[in-house]
């Protein structure tokens, strides 16, 4: 099972945390695409401590307890 | 004034402080707490940069906002305030978007850099800025229970990178509650008081996602440990 958690207006819908039965070959991608997220919302994606851009991490394959984070842009000052 | 401080930060710390320029970009909910935090952290030199005036809406979360403020240049209210706390402070303010002032020889008498401002563009133009001026960039922004902070030295384009294409952050879903802007801008002076003394921990060209409402607070872009 692979946890997913969610943060600001991802959890719109959703709520703050997600599982999601395993699968051979899922990715980060596969992730967002079962949860209809956009990464092009998303500014960081945290998967197993390892952090990088979206586009960076949509191909990575995730393990049968990976837990995944989805953070959105903060801009206000 | 402020010898209080010495005895956390030693005996340096106030020469320190009072060696450097700061340029607050933004006197909104960000820059009011942190030029509050930097005058009493004993700042000799500020400058402030907002075009804009106190409105009624901004009184639950801008520290210098009041009823007497209200309709005042912020930059102004802000000057006074501090001028308050510490009258033998500098203070400079402009009132007209950073990016109009990019040639103003005042503006590049900065040697530290407060990123404070509400837009991904400007944001980005003063990544750039501070690196043309090869001076730290410390960057803090807001959105509901949510803040991210982190030091960028120049040439690491972390906002580039981190912002991209998007043109917005979740603040204009969330609006800013009056706790948020304290603690975030609060940690950017923090960082900014390591980066002075050489501390170790410093969020040097890494970022420290804040989630006060589940108190996530998570590194990322920490590229030395990999």
């Amino acid at each position: 099972m692979i946890t997913v958690k969610l943060y600001a207006y991802l959890r719109d819908n959703r709520g703050k945390e997600v599982s999601i039965d395993y699968r051979e070959g899922l990715t980060i991608q596969d992730i967002a695409n079962d949860l209809k997220i956009d990464l092009a919302d998303v500014s960081i994606v945290i998967c197993d401590g390892k952090d990088d851009l979206p586009n960076r991490m949509k191909d990575v394959e995730v393990s049968e307890d990976s837990v995944v984070h989805f953070f959105p842009p903060v801009a206000g000052g | 004034m402020f010898h209080e401080n010495e005895k956390l930060l030693g005996k340096e710390h106030l020469k320190r402080m009072e060696a450097h320029t700061f340029l607050i970009v933004g006197a909104g909910g960000l820059g009011g707490h942190l030029a509050n935090a930097l005058v009493r952290l004993g700042a000799k030199r500020l400058i402030l940069v907002d075009r804009d005036v106190f409105e009624k809406s901004n009184l639950n979360r801008q520290l210098f906002s009041n009823q007497k403020s209200v309709g005042e240049y912020k930059v102004d209210a802000v000057r006074r305030e501090l001028l308050d706390i510490s009258p033998d402070c500098e203070i400079e303010c402009f009132y007209d978007d950073i990016e109009s002032l990019e040639n103003h020889p005042n503006i590049a008498k900065a040697s530290v850099v407060f990123d404070a401002v509400d837009s991904v563009a400007t944001r980005l133009w003063l990544e750039k800025f501070a690196e043309r001026l090869e001076v730290p960039l410390f960057h803090g922004a807001i959105g509901g229970w949510y803040g991210e902070v982190a030091l960028i030295e120049p040439g690491t384009r972390l906002l580039e990178t981190l912002y991209g294409q998007k043109k917005k952050g979740v603040e204009k879903e969330l609006g800013s509650p009056t706790f948020t802007p304290a603690i975030v801008a609060n940690l950017m002076a923090t960082e900014c008081v390591k980066w002075l003394h050489g501390e170790e921990g410093v969020l040097r060209n890494k970022m420290l996602i804040i989630d006060l409402k589940h108190h996530s607070y998570q590194v990322v872009f920490d590229r030395s440990k990999k």
